[in-house]
């Protein structure tokens, strides 16, 4: 490969992977190269050096999406988690092997902490519709106010619960990608 | 050597040496490739995540020799950062010591 050829193949990569400052990735290998010839390296065995365009690319990607996520100021974005969890996974399929089955187990204990929290609302909210009938019923002032009363602890439990399993399923998908990015330095370059 | 055991120390060794003095992309590549066979062109991102996080910080100098030249520094954070790794090192190697000795099979 030559220098442009590179370069070229290097922006069709980027691009491709969607990388942020393209240009500003192809100044840093242009200054490569210039160092490289002035050295007495031909282009093509600077280009041997450097590795394959489709492997540098890829490894932008991912350093991009670790620094992202990694950025405590952007807080925590659920879909950004769920693309670096799924582009570690493709890069290293062995991990399926390793977090299958504590993460079929995981799941299954997050969904049935969600649907409890969603039926508590729900059971909540079925009684406060009810109420305008309670209220027509003579002598029923009483079981007015206790519907009431219920079915607003229902509704607080079913807040609490959510945001307990909103903090319990960002802390697992927070230990799940510091595992991926503990073994990511492990498999991405060959 | 073992290409799994390259990858692990890369982001180490690039934090220390650029701890030590500053480098320009190609001066710290080649040094790299000195002693670790790895593909050269991998090393530009760690290099420009290390920055993105603030543990490195760049600038330009001209050299009488061909273009003016990028140089990566180490911040402060850069250096807790390289101690905290290098601590993180030292500890995971006595323990791989402790498991499998130091003799030679």
């Amino acid at each position: 490969m030559t220098k442009q050829e590179f370069l070229k193949n290097l922006k069709e990569e980027l691009e491709k992977n969607k990388v942020q400052n393209v240009q500003d990735i192809l100044t840093d290998y242009e200054e490569h190269f210039v160092h490289g010839l002035s050295k007495g390296k031909t282009e093509v065995e600077i280009c041997e050096g450097l590795g394959f365009p489709s492997v540098i690319a890829k490894a932008y990607q991912t350093e991009s999406l670790i620094s992202e996520i990694k950025n405590p100021e952007k807080g925590f974005n659920l879909s950004l988690a769920v693309t670096v969890i799924g582009r570690l996974l493709v890069i290293a399929p062995f991990n399926f092997l390793i977090l299958f089955i504590p993460g079929v187990v995981i799941f299954a204990l997050l969904a049935s902490g969600w649907a409890v929290s969603v039926a508590i609302g729900s059971a909540s909210l079925a009684l406060l519709s009810m109420l305008p009938f309670l209220g027509t019923v003579s002598a029923g002032a009483w079981a007015w106010v206790t519907g009431l009363s219920t079915s607003f602890g229902l509704l607080g439990l079913a807040i609490l619960g959510g945001m307990v399993m909103f903090v319990i399923t960002k802390y697992i998908v927070l230990a799940i990608i510091s595992y991926l990015q503990w073994n990511l330095k492990f498999i991405l370059q060959k | 050597m073992n290409a799994q055991f390259k990858k692990g120390v890369l982001e180490l060794s690039v934090l220390t040496l650029i701890g030590r003095k500053d480098y320009y992309g190609y001066e710290l590549v080649e040094e790299i490739s000195k002693v670790l066979e790895i593909s050269e062109g991998t090393l530009y991102p760690i290099l420009r995540r290390l920055t993105e996080e603030k543990y490195f910080e760049t600038y330009l100098q001209e050299s009488s020799e061909g273009p003016p030249r990028k140089y990566y520094r180490i911040t402060k954070l850069g250096k807790e950062f390289q101690k905290e790794q290098f601590k993180q090192w030292v500890e995971f190697n006595q323990q791989i010591e402790k498991l499998i000795g130091r003799d030679i099979i």
